[in-house]
């Protein structure tokens, strides 16, 4: 699973029940705000964690004033609890703001901002100078060939490459088809959540590829190789919550 | 309020000005000399125009008519296309257009030092979704933002007031049909190379997303049975209920959606966001205009309004 010379990581959606030994943990959210690191995932993050020097990455998704009220929580708290520091994986331009006060947090690019660009070869030079002005080194990328086409013109600014595997995300909303949608009043979503996406997943084809609604976006798994793609420096592990059934 | 409208040849400006348009919104797609470059939101060559000459006709006839012009660049690109759309940008200044509509908020600085004079306006595939985005965004040098369409009325009010003190104004939809962020969809480029055309995105509307399938449903991992539902669920998405308290929240411009809509749908549209302007309690009879039904939760963008409305009666 560890891309040559590279790290391996895994992204943790709830307190574990069994022994981990992952080179870095990943916590929190790349699509919904109300999926944040739970306050009994910080707890045990600060007092359970087996090792507690584990590196540490809190993924953050698109964010309303709320959201981004809750982040500053967590971000305060993870300041005292990692004094010597950890990542966040930025999906929100505004999540990027507010990580000015918090010297701690290393900024990562998110899969969805730099996936804005993934149906061409190279980013655009005028986004990489932005992430070098924003002092972030690390960038996240949504698709094999994305990383691909784009690691040498990302090495060649000094940027390192993330892979999260084995999955590929394709859309997301804030009406919810996991918190209702699959069980009630799909519209309600904004205002009410019913953490359908702890139980209910859905999956669909289209052209031959499943897609997976899980939580409130779509997914979908990574086309080719069985295996996690070499050019990245990080393979991020996640198996999305809850697990998925088995797609072909 | 002004109501921006989707505008794709030079007659046009006309009877959308007289509908009620302060302002139209249009690109410039020209697939013959670079078939894989896609400068705005639109995909289809039928929805916009075909040359920059044409685009300073637009901008000479709203110049005359008091109607703005904004040229839409506002799909996000690769380096080698980024070079092109500053290209295009640059030429849409020289045609004379009141400002540009971008995607990627890397250009801002650079398009605010081409066009310093000019409205520079950030699109929906650029979300703001809260407060510190904003002061991104005015920091980089944007003059006008469209705000997420998902996001509550309340939220739209309280970003507003935010961009008002930063000298930004606001936009919102009046009518869309998607439930995903804009910004983050790759639902349907996907969708084309899945099916192994990629030439549909070219043609005339495509909604893959709006086409109910079979989704097989599980819970806890345990199948529940199939289902049928779109990706996007095919709402109508009409806001027009909403207009006095958009208005009353100070946000600037309404934008009526649907470049590749024929030019009476988008009239119908711009004339029946200048009714329900004048008149603030025609929504729901404007709305069985509009869709041929009465005001449900599915169809009400901002399903508080219909909420209150439901509990008032």
């Amino acid at each position: 699973m560890t891309p040559p010379g590279g790290e391996c990581a895994l992204f943790l959606r709830r307190v574990p029940a069994a022994g981990l030994s992952p080179g870095r943990l990943y916590i929190g959210d790349e699509t919904c705000e109300r999926r944040l690191p739970s306050e009994e995932l910080l707890a045990w993050i600060e007092g359970e964690c087996p090792a507690p020097h584990w590196p540490l990455t809190v993924a953050t998704p698109p964010l309303t004033d709320s959201g981004l009220a809750l982040l500053e929580g967590v971000l305060r708290r993870l300041s005292r609890m990692r004094p010597g520091g950890f990542e966040v994986a930025v999906n929100d331009l505004g999540a990027l703001e507010l990580l000015r006060g918090f010297p701690k947090a290393e900024p990562v690019c998110g899969r969805l901002l730099a996936g804005r660009y993934m149906h061409f070869p190279e980013f655009p030079d005028e986004f990489l100078d932005f992430l070098a002005v924003r002092g972030i080194s690390r960038v996240e990328i949504n698709s094999r060939s994305q990383l691909q086409t784009t690691r040498e013109q990302l090495r060649s600014r000094g940027l390192r490459a993330h892979f999260h595997w084995p999955h590929m995300f394709v859309a997301v909303t804030r009406f919810c088809a996991a918190a209702d949608g699959f069980a009630g009043h799909p519209r309600d979503a904004i205002a009410a959540c019913s953490r359908g996406c702890e139980r209910f997943t859905g999956t669909y084809a289209v052209g031959g590829t499943e897609l997976l609604v899980c939580g409130n976006a779509l997914w979908t798994k990574h086309p080719g190789p069985a295996q996690p793609p070499e050019e990245a420096d990080r393979i991020v592990s996640d198996e999305l919550m809850p697990a998925p059934p088995q797609l072909h | 309020m002004k109501i921006a409208a989707p505008l794709r040849a030079p007659d046009e400006l006309e009877p959308l000005a007289r509908a009620g348009a302060g302002e139209v919104f249009c690109g410039v797609l020209d697939l013959g000399a670079r078939p894989d470059y896609f400068p705005n939101g639109r995909s289809q060559p039928s929805a916009n125009l075909a040359s920059f000459r044409e685009l300073e006709q637009v901008a000479a006839l709203g110049r005359a008519r008091g109607v703005a012009v904004m040229f839409c660049a506002n799909a996000p690109q690769g380096r080698v296309q980024t070079g092109w759309l500053k290209d295009d940008i640059l030429r849409a200044c020289a045609a004379g257009v009141s400002g540009i509509v971008l995607a990627d908020h890397c250009l801002l600085p650079w398009a605010a030092r081409q066009a310093p004079g000019l409205t520079l306006a950030m699109g929906t595939l650029s979300p703001a979704l809260n407060r510190p985005t904003l002061d991104l965004l005015a920091g980089c040098g944007a003059k006008r933002v469209v705000l997420e369409r998902l996001l509550t009325l309340a939220e739209i009010a309280g970003l507003t007031a935010h961009a008002r003190g930063l000298g930004l104004k606001t936009e919102v939809l009046i009518a869309t049909a998607c439930v995903h962020i804009n910004a983050f969809c790759h639902y349907h480029q996907l969708h084309a190379r899945w099916e192994g055309d990629l030439q549909a995105l070219t043609r005339g509307p495509y909604a893959p997303c709006r086409q109910p399938q079979q989704i097989e449903v599980w819970d806890a991992g345990r199948p529940l049975g199939a289902r049928a539902a779109a990706a996007a669920q095919p709402w109508g998405f009409c806001a027009l209920c909403s207009l006095p308290q958009l208005q009353e929240a100070g946000v600037a411009y309404i934008k009526v959606p649907g470049r590749e809509n024929p030019i009476e749908e988008r009239l119908r549209r711009v004339s029946m966001v200048r009714r329900c302007l004048l008149d603030r309690e025609a929504g729901p009879r404007l709305h069985r205009e509009f869709l041929g039904r009465d005001c449900s939760w599915q169809d009400c963008q901002h399903y508080e309004v219909y909420a209150r409305r439901r509990g008032e009666s």
